[in-house]
């Protein structure tokens, strides 16, 4: 049963939120990263990790150790930086949800996690950002163990898998975890996504020309690229009929999936893709354009991404594009990867919560050539009954997924 | 509970060290041939690995010759794919956002990966070749097969622990039943990274399940291999799951055309003599398609079933033969 059937029939809907976590550039936590959101403010400076020399870009949304997650990673024997941010995230959201480990023996409960690159490309070790040498060097380039790792530590016993659809895989894995509840009759999932930093792909994304090399300014009419973070989103998605009289954060009322089949990197000119991840999701939820209060930009700041995700909006929500407001939260936290779409699903059931919308740092103006109503300057205090989020990835995988306002 | 009702399997396409012949492929999986280069070929195939023509002979695959292994044999996997389900063109270009894709890999495109630590290197470390770097995601395969053949529905990437063939199977039929594409394609394809410390071949492969719901394929008379149920056997529990935990399957057992249970059982051995190296977690996916392509078992049985998976994700698969349904007890 979708959303809209449930909300007329006074039924139960299939998924609810019941536990946030997240790591950034904002903070460790979920608390510093909204109060950092809705302040305005932005966890992007040069980076620490590695060398900024022959880079497009040397700043990053890179997340600062603290000494309690250095010690944090001794105790627990991580040797990963990806393991040591999917951990804490999911160790919050967990707490949050009231789960305890009686519950996640007794219960069905699994987990999908979201990656790209991951750390393929580096050494091992928390405070890794440099590259192999060679092949021969690679020791993390195996996604094998790694949400199985992930599921021992935090006591899950049921499907553990990740899933690697570059920069829509936070948002893809918690599409999965909606239909692992919906159809294969899970209690809970455990979802969302983590990346890392590395000059590797600093370097790729300069001889890319993704990187802007001034500042990141999404859905503004200078944009000129991206500026990419690290960290971690994980969200605890539950069956409704399991909450035994705990309050939801919010419903997880649909998703979305679809592929451009156009290009590597450029996304389809003619937003195709994006239009049906977006109306899939509208139509997994019950929910007509109309319905949609918010909207968490992909909003990753390059030319191209900006302005077909600005067209697929205009076509899906018509003369009632201009309407609906949208934010992007990369200029604060980064393009977070893998992680993007969990850390930006996170953020939407935040402004759900708080009946708020995050700002778009740094751009002062949008493009007047989107006819989207930008939330910029300031955050927005906004009645938000059902928000959606987008994320659009290489190799043109796309996703989105809307969240619904619980009703007392 | 059959959480995955309606669904039918309608072509199995592959390259292995072998070439694309699927029935070459489910016999040697149970009796290995010899690995051995054709004598005409002047440059022997390494063992484990398929030799880099096969599959391009088309214009539009041409295109494959410089991608990644793990790209062009999903590409040329696919094209058998294709070809045995039936599934023209046109079909696609109609309903493009009606296939999907499923991917299985774990290690992703390892070659390009060398060439991209190669491009950085021979750049005194200054920058790195964009066009490698761009082909350096997991979803490179998946990505290039949607692209070559116009796949425009979910496209997804997968790893995991243990039985990842069943995961994708799964993840596949669970796209299918949530009505998010009306045919998906649950596959994998791996490759060798020459310079593996630990030395030991990995294999490199490609394979693809052309899974569609069941009402989709009878509208386009598609002459179906099988129609696959699946349930959960129990409540899945990890105890955890050891690193080293295998995939495993079991053929429980056998039905004819009566209902009844087959007598004399055709035994399958396993783990799988023929399995290429490092491929064991996609036992269940080769499984299904062994037993829908045999016609061993499709000439003499109406029905088989068989449980799938350890640990975490413990389930029976049922595969029906159309032609032969059982009579109604």
């Amino acid at each position: 049963m979708n959303t809209r059937d449930a909300m007329t029939a006074g039924a139960e809907p299939a998924a609810v939120v019941t536990g946030l976590g997240c790591v950034s550039a904002l903070g460790p936590d979920t608390k510093q990263f909204w109060d950092g959101l809705v302040s305005g403010r932005t966890g992007i400076a040069p980076v620490t990790g590695f060398g900024h020399d022959h880079l497009r870009n040397p700043c990053a949304g890179e997340v600062r150790l603290t000494p309690q997650m250095v010690e944090y990673a001794r105790k627990r024997g991580i040797e990963s930086r990806l393991s040591l941010f999917a951990e804490l995230a999911a160790g919050e959201a967990l707490g949050g949800s009231a789960l305890t480990k009686a519950d996640l023996r007794a219960r069905k409960v699994g987990l999908v996690l979201g990656v790209s690159c991951g750390m393929a490309l580096v050494r091992s070790g928390i405070n890794s950002m440099v590259e192999n040498a060679g092949a021969a060097e690679e020791s993390l380039d195996d996604l094998t163990d790694l949400a199985g790792d992930l599921a021992d530590r935090l006591g899950i016993r049921g499907e553990a898998f990740t899933v690697s659809t570059a920069c829509a895989a936070g948002t893809n894995a918690i599409g999965l975890a909606l239909d692992l509840i919906a159809r294969d009759g899970y209690d809970a999932v455990v979802c969302g996504g983590a990346d890392t930093l590395d000059r590797m792909k600093y370097l790729g994304h300069s001889a890319l020309n993704t990187l802007t090399p001034g500042g990141i300014r999404p859905f503004s009419a200078d944009r000129e690229g991206t500026i990419f973070g690290e960290g971690a989103g994980i969200l605890v998605l539950e069956a409704a009929r399991g909450l035994d009289g705990r309050t939801p954060l919010a419903l997880c009322a649909g998703s979305g999936f679809s592929c451009d089949a156009h290009h590597v990197t450029a996304p389809d000119p003619d937003g195709a893709g994006a239009i049906h991840a977006i109306d899939e999701a509208l139509r997994d939820a019950g929910l007509r354009p109309g319905d949609i209060d918010y909207v968490n930009l992909h909003g990753s700041g390059t030319p191209h991404n900006d302005a077909v995700e600005s067209m697929a909006l205009a076509e899906v929500f018509g003369s009632a594009a201009a309407a609906v407001p949208v934010s992007s939260i990369k200029a604060s936290i980064g393009h977070v990867m893998g992680a993007a779409g969990a850390c930006e699903a996170v953020a939407t059931v935040l402004a759900i919560r708080h009946q708020r919308i995050p700002p778009t740092v740094n751009t002062l103006e949008k493009d007047p050539a989107f006819p989207a109503h930008l939330v910029c300057g300031q955050a927005l205090d906004w009645q938000i009954h059902h928000a959606l989020s987008n994320s659009f990835g290489f190799g043109g995988c796309n996703g989105t997924v809307i969240f619904s306002r619980c009703t007392p | 509970m059959h959480p995955f009702p309606g669904m039918v399997l309608s072509g199995v396409g592959l390259v292995a060290p072998g070439g694309t012949d699927t029935t070459a492929f489910f016999q040697a999986l149970q009796q290995p041939a010899p690995e051995t280069a054709p004598p005409e070929d002047p440059a022997p195939r390494r063992p484990g690995h398929p030799d880099r023509r096969v599959g391009m002979d088309e214009p539009r695959l041409k295109m494959a010759r410089y991608m990644d292994p793990v790209s062009r044999n999903a590409i040329v996997a696919m094209r058998g794919a294709l070809r045995e389900s039936g599934i023209e063109e046109h079909r696609i270009a109609a309903a493009p956002h009606q296939y999907g894709v499923v991917l299985g890999t774990t290690r992703g495109p390892c070659v390009t990966r060398e060439g991209l630590y190669a491009s950085l290197t021979s750049r005194q470390g200054k920058m790195v070749s964009a066009t490698l770097f761009s082909h350096c995601g997991y979803n490179i395969a998946g990505a290039m097969t949607a692209i070559a053949f116009g796949f425009k529905g979910p496209n997804l990437t997968l790893a995991a622990r243990g039985d990842l063939g069943l995961v994708v199977l799964r993840r596949a039929l669970g796209l299918l039943a949530g009505d998010r594409a009306h045919t998906v394609f649950a596959g994998v394809s791996e490759c060798d990274g020459a310079a593996r410390p630990t030395g030991i071949p990995f294999g490199e492969f490609a394979y693809w399940l052309c899974l569609e719901r069941k009402d989709t394929a009878r509208k386009r008379g598609a002459t179906l291999l099988a129609e696959v149920d699946m349930e959960d056997r129990a409540v899945p529990q990890r105890h955890p799951l050891p690193r080293e935990e295998r995939a495993a399957a079991t053929v429980q057992g056998f039905e004819t055309t009566d209902g009844t249970a087959a007598p004399s059982v055709r035994k399958l051995t396993f783990p799988l003599p023929g399995l290429p190296a490092g491929a064991d977690r996609y036992l269940t996916l080769f499984l299904v398609g062994l037993l829908a392509c045999d016609p061993g078992i499709r000439d003499r049985f109406s029905a088989v079933t068989c449980a799938a998976g350890t640990g975490p994700v413990a389930t029976r698969i049922r595969l029906a033969f159309p032609e032969r349904e059982p009579a109604a007890v």
